[in-house]
């Protein structure tokens, strides 16, 4: 019987002693994982860190410091080679108050030593070194209370007086991430569209992101003003100089070979448009594009130009002799910032005499009568709706939703030239833009229009570009052929192309 | 001896009991600045990248590397070598897999644990140790080799990453291109910071409930709308109210089949009318998710001359629809459909007239064939109900809706699926079958068809 007492104790006493070993083990481990964490993990820590020297403060209950491990005590060095770095999370939900967590020690060997070649001290000659660990600290808190609360107030007062160093690694204002990208709720959707695509110059306005790394990294933005602005490809020129800045508005000429609403390649349409175009900002004390109310128009005359021979010769363009006619007339064409919340809105007229037209080409239809088709008018409203995939706005989007009409008189020669309304039918138009401007610099673009039943493919890309002044692009597009509905008598046949390549000089 | 032991017993039990109620505190103490030492993510855990490792192979390599560690806890205790062996049979067996979650702005592990097959996709599951919630630490079991190759993701896994956010309504603009029935948010206002007046353009291609769907209708009715939300919503079917003002326009069908020999062709300009709205709830408050409409369309010019119609070589006879009149209710959010969407169901009446004209090159006016007939006797006349289920939010929405209808005078019924689905809110179809039972041959309308395929595709772009 005190056998069996005598061994139950002995049990009892080995349970309670590896209990106690146990636990002992558990706070080692999580001692370790803690160091471990806070030596590797450099994106994720939630701490801060803030720097001193020890003969600036005052070091109260700072003196021999005990340390584990059998090292011995601690004293701040005052020497001015020596600086210290108290490293602490703030409050949060676990803890009411900061929680100092460890202790590092610079010193620069640079100065202490005294550079032969006199440079300057570098991060390779400091040496930083862990003079109160994790478990040391936390072993003041424990065991030694009035020690950690000097290294407490130390800490306190440092903060008040200065500004800690977030130690956290990942950006996290700057990978906000949001669901479906963002819309600007001013001009600035505008502004980057038109600067990037159209062939008039436009301020470039500088993106927020942009502002934000060139002031992070000291830069001062760069501007590169010219005389002269001018873009120019194979369908079309547009040219500014200084001296039409009127402040107020902007005025630069154009000449282009197209037709806007109709679905025709420049020099398919037959006509050649030439007028001036104004940028208007209508602003209240001082001007701010990103607020202020714009107009942009453009006021044109359009002129028949018989290019339907032409047209087979030039290597750029890729149709069948052209049947429809573009009627001589005068073109407006308006683009409009938000005005009390609505849209953006845009408004093409093209329109001319309606009788009165001698065409380019006639040619004989079906019937084998001889005739002649031209479009004196042609309309488009449509609404512009912007939105980007980020704030970086590096994918930009535009739909246009509108409406455009066309109308087409038939002039039958077989029998004495009479004058007949063949086509008059207002339709829905739908255009989708796509820009890719990484770092808000032009790179590629395309674009996606219905109309008429017929698909308009436009793609751009940037070629080269030098002293920023200089940049050349190359440029395609492709009509198709109807699609849901029948080939009508002054449509081509079959789909057509077109390519070119485009300069732009200042913008 | 005895009081040797009882003292020895009780030195070593009060010394035990201090000691470790002392490291107790200290280690909850320790474990509350281990979990508070990373940036919280916590809003983010059901988007950060997740996943179970179920390659076989794997799993015994990275088991095994906890072994020789002896890295496993259960409640932050070692485990006993009998557990572990119990644990090794259910991995010899393939029933212990890994789930694995990655930080939300880096690459590291967050979330690292052996889990029973059965526990996953459980709300709370029962791990079979502790699981691993620092990314260093698993390092230092696995090695960094072993570490990474968990990372990249180099061997048979399930991905449980949710692939997007939930669907959320902008009030900037909406575009909700579908060609049967567009509409385009262009403007917005409100009167007390928390209601909204929505201007619309809108469109309409046929309609289902009078049996001229989509592109059968030959006309395209289009204008404008207002819809007001009492309290913005992230679902745009709660509104308050809507009124749309329209007109109409000649369509032509984009998929042309066999044409019947006396088409459907538009004879005047019409006024389109519709009012919607949650109003039973002002009969009784708890009447509500009732959508109840309005809907009609009246012509009001006729084209009743010849030219009207353009220079056509030969006579013909055709039918036109000049008015009709549709009262509809439907109840929405009745119940939970299996997770599938909210069930809604409804029901209405709607009249319709047709008109039979004949076109004549020679005569200045169009011949109304059944000038005998009095206005209402060109009525037809349908009773319908329509049910379904409708889901928004989440990555994929859809609204699969049965229609079923009867028109009395014209001796047919007719019933039809409407199936629209839209993947994040933005690109989707919408597809509208229709055929029709107990035809009278009779009485049916020379112009119908016996079935109806209509179908659109979906872009919508809201912010």
């Amino acid at each position: 019987m005190k056998k069996v007492a005598v061994s139950l104790v002995f049990i009892l006493f080995l349970l309670l002693l590896f209990g106690n070993v146990n636990a002992q083990t558990n706070l080692k481990n999580t001692y370790n994982k803690i160091e471990r964490k806070l030596s590797e993990d450099k994106n994720y820590l939630d701490t801060y860190s803030i720097m001193f020297q020890a003969n600036a403060v005052k070091l109260e209950g700072l003196q021999n410091i005990p340390r584990i491990n059998d090292r011995p005590p601690f004293n701040f060095n005052p020497a001015e080679t020596h600086s210290y770095e108290v490293v602490f999370m703030k409050e949060n939900s676990e803890f009411d108050s900061t929680t100092v967590l460890q202790v590092k020690e610079t010193i620069d060997k640079a100065a202490s030593t005294g550079d032969f070649f006199g440079t300057s001290s570098s991060e390779s000659s400091k040496e930083v070194n862990i003079v109160l660990t994790f478990q040391d600290v936390e072993e003041l808190y424990f065991n030694h209370p009035e020690v950690y609360a000097a290294l407490f107030k130390l800490s306190e007062f440092l903060v008040q007086n200065n500004e800690p160093v977030k130690l956290l690694g990942i950006k996290v204002d700057e990978q906000v991430n949001k669901s479906k990208g963002i819309s600007s709720k001013n001009n600035q959707d505008f502004l980057n569209f038109q600067t990037v695509n159209s062939n008039h110059h436009y301020p470039k306005v500088v993106l927020e992101a942009q502002k934000k790394a060139r002031r992070s990294r000291g830069q001062v933005q760069e501007t590169v003003a010219t005389d002269y602005k001018i873009d120019a490809s194979f369908g079309d020129v547009s040219f500014f100089y200084k001296d039409l800045d009127l402040g107020y508005s902007t005025i630069s000429g154009e000449i282009n070979m197209g037709a806007k609403v109709l679905n025709v390649h420049p020099w398919q349409a037959m006509s050649i448009t030439a007028g001036i175009r104004s940028l208007v900002t209508i602003s209240a004390a001082s001007q701010n594009l990103l607020e202020d109310f714009i107009i942009d128009a453009r006021l044109m005359g359009r002129a028949k130009m018989n290019t339907s021979s032409l047209v087979g010769s030039l290597p750029f363009v890729f149709v069948t002799k052209p049947k429809l006619n573009v009627g001589s007339g005068i073109v407006l064409d308006l683009s409009a910032s938000r005005a009390y919340g609505l849209p953006f809105v845009n408004f093409y007229l093209a329109t001319g005499a309606t009788k009165a037209f001698t065409p380019s080409v006639k040619f004989v239809d079906r019937k084998g009568e001889n005739v002649a088709y031209f479009t004196p008018q042609q309309w488009e409203s449509s609404m512009s709706f912007y939105w980007n995939t980020s704030e970086d706005m590096t994918l930009r989007f535009r739909l246009d939703v509108g409406a455009a009409n066309y109308n087409v008189q038939k002039i039958n020669y077989s029998t004495g030239g009479s004058i007949n309304q063949v086509f008059n039918k207002i339709q829905p138009a739908l255009t989708l833009y796509l820009n890719f401007a990484p770092k808000n610099n032009d790179f590629f673009g395309s674009s996606f229009r219905l109309f008429d039943n017929q698909l308009t493919i436009k793609f751009w890309l940037k070629l080269i570009e030098f002293s920023s002044l200089h940049s050349f692009r190359f440029e395609t597009s492709y009509i198709s052929v109807p699609f849901m509905r029948a080939v009508r008598e002054w449509e081509p046949e079959e789909g057509s192309s077109y390519f070119s390549i485009r300069y732009r000089y200042g913008f | 001896m005895k009081k040797f032991s009882l003292l020895l017993l009780s030195l070593v039990f009060f010394q035990n009991g201090f000691s470790q109620e002392a490291d107790s505190v200290t280690t909850a103490n320790l474990k509350k600045i281990y979990n508070s030492l990373e940036y919280n993510t916590m809003a983010f855990n059901d988007l950060k990248e997740q996943w179970i490792i179920n390659d076989p192979v794997f799993i015994r390599e990275i088991y095994n590397r906890f072994v020789v560690r002896n890295a496993f806890r259960v409640n932050d205790k070692k485990v006993t070598r009998e557990f572990v062996q119990q644990k090794t049979d259910d991995i010899y067996n393939g029933h212990i897999l890994i789930e694995v979650r990655k930080r939300y702005y880096d690459d590291e592990i967050e979330f690292f644990a052996f889990i029973p097959e059965d526990q996953i996709n459980q709300p709370e599951p029962k791990y079979v140790f502790d699981p691993v919630i620092d990314g260093f630490y698993l390092k230092e079991i696995l090695n960094d080799k072993i570490y990474d190759k968990v990372r990249t993701r180099d061997y048979y896994f399930d991905n449980l990453t949710k692939t997007d956010y939930d669907v959320k309504t902008g009030y900037y603009f909406d575009l909700n291109l579908n060609l049967l029935d567009p509409d385009i948010m262009y403007w917005n206002t409100t009167s007390n910071a928390r209601n909204k007046y929505l201007l619309s353009l809108f469109g309409k291609w046929g309609d289902d409930r009078i049996m001229q769907p989509g592109w059968y209708a030959n006309e395209y009715i289009f204008g404008s709308k207002v819809t007001y939300f009492s309290n913005i919503s992230n679902n745009q079917k709660n509104y308050t109210y809507s009124v749309s003002l329209g007109t109409n326009a000649p369509a032509s069908k984009p998929f042309i089949g066999t044409v019947p020999a006396k088409p459907l062709y538009v004879s005047g300009k019409s006024l389109y009318v519709k009012i919607s709205g949650d109003f039973m709830k002002y009969i009784d408050e708890s009447l509500t998710d009732f959508d109840l409409s309005v809907e009609t369309k009246y012509t009001f010019v006729d084209n009743l001359k010849t030219l009207d119609y353009g220079k056509k070589p030969a006579k013909f006879d055709f039918y036109s629809n000049k008015t009709y009149f549709v009262l509809e209710v439907m109840k929405r959010n009745l119940f939970n459909l299996f997770d599938f969407g909210q069930f809604e169901a409804g029901g209405g009446i709607a009249s319709a007239d047709i008109h039979h004209l004949q076109y004549d090159p020679a005569a200045v006016k169009i011949t109304d064939l059944q000038g005998s007939k009095s206005l209402f006797d060109k009525f037809s006349h349908f009773a319908f109900v329509d049910f379904g289920v409708d889901r928004t939010g989440g990555l994929i929405q859809h609204n699969l809706h049965t229609l079923i209808g009867y028109n009395v005078q014209g001796g047919f019924g007719y019933f039809g699926v409407k199936m629209k689905v839209m993947l994040n809110d933005t690109f989707g179809m919408d597809i509208r079958y229709f055929n029709t039972y107990g035809v009278d041959k009779k009485k049916y309308d020379p112009w119908r068809y016996d079935s109806f395929l209509v179908f659109s595709p979906i872009i919508r772009i809201n912010y």
